[in-house]
């Protein structure tokens, strides 16, 4: 069972992974354990094996595209990158993102 | 697909996780669930392929990294929920329910209106027949709304027809160089 706390923010990691994967991608390409192990790091994702049904979805809506590129270490990865549409959502989201968590961490602070 | 190394992939822990993700994913979207394990595999492959042959313990440690096949699924789509046929039961019959029943009566009533009844049935046939084409529920009282408009339809025409016949038409032709004729109708 999650604490009250756990909860929380298996909430708000729910609301706003889709676009930290997007943002994971704003530079470069990256394959899958990459990306998984960059999110893990970041505390944004608990479980590896989620983000591929995420990114199963986020090609599907067009916002990431992937492709076969050879491995100096191994057999030839997929690596995801991020499309046009993904990008004007990247960046739809960071504009609402920096008001509403300011907005947020305001009302946190008056309230105190 | 990849050339993966066989020695990772072919531990019995990795097959055995990766057939309870495809388990697991059963009721997924079917899109999803085919990407969702290739991309599994392509993780396990990165994970365990730098390992000629990986024992048990880094398999474990990969896997746990994964998370349970259980929440894999759980962040999967569900597959495309109820039929559109399912929605209209649960949804649309109790908003359409009273239709029915509001034709039957009608059409009942046209039954007692001789021929201004005929106008009702024809009305209560028709609505009938349209409803009866779509998704109507009470189908069982639209076959007798049209039952009960088609007795009416008869019963009318029969009237018609009984008029007629005992109607008496006299015409009398007062003679063939193009006099006047004179028409008597004699009602009983």
């Amino acid at each position: 069972m999650d604490s009250p706390d756990d909860a929380v923010l298996t909430q708000l990691r729910k609301g706003v992974l889709e676009y930290c994967v997007l943002a994971c991608l704003r530079q470069r390409p990256a394959y899958g354990l990459e990306l998984a192990t960059q999110l893990t790091t970041a505390r944004l994702l608990t479980s590896e094996g989620t983000l591929y049904p995420l990114l199963s979805r986020l090609r599907k809506q067009g916002l990431v595209e992937s492709t076969w590129q050879e491995s100096t270490s191994g057999p030839p990865r997929r690596y995801y990158q991020l499309t046009d549409h993904g990008t004007q959502a990247l960046a739809a989201f960071a504009d609402t993102w920096r008001p509403f968590s300011a907005d947020v961490t305001a009302i946190l602070e008056e309230t105190r | 697909m990849t050339n993966a190394p066989q020695t990772g992939l072919s531990h019995p822990l990795v097959v055995a996780y990766l057939a309870d993700l495809d388990r697991a994913l059963a009721s997924a979207d079917p899109q999803e669930r085919l990407d969702t394990v290739t991309a599994v595999t392509e993780h396990l492959t990165d994970a365990l392929g730098g390992e000629a042959e990986p024992t048990t313990e880094q398999v474990r440690a990969v896997l746990d990294e994964l998370g349970s096949v259980e929440k894999i699924a759980d962040a999967a789509t569900p597959a495309t929920p109820a039929s559109p046929t399912s929605a209209l039961a649960t949804d649309e019959k109790p908003r359409g329910n009273w239709i029915a029943p509001a034709l039957l009566a009608t059409a009942i009533v046209s039954l007692v209106l001789p021929f201004f009844g005929a106008l009702l049935a024809i009305g209560c046939l028709v609505a009938a027949v349209v409803l009866l084409r779509g998704d109507a529920p009470r189908r069982g009282l639209l076959h007798a709304t049209i039952a009960v408009s088609i007795v009416t339809l008869a019963i009318t025409a029969l009237l018609a027809v009984g008029a007629l016949a005992f109607s008496t038409f006299s015409v009398t032709s007062v003679n063939e160089t193009g006099g006047p004729v004179v028409v008597t109708s004699t009602n009983p």
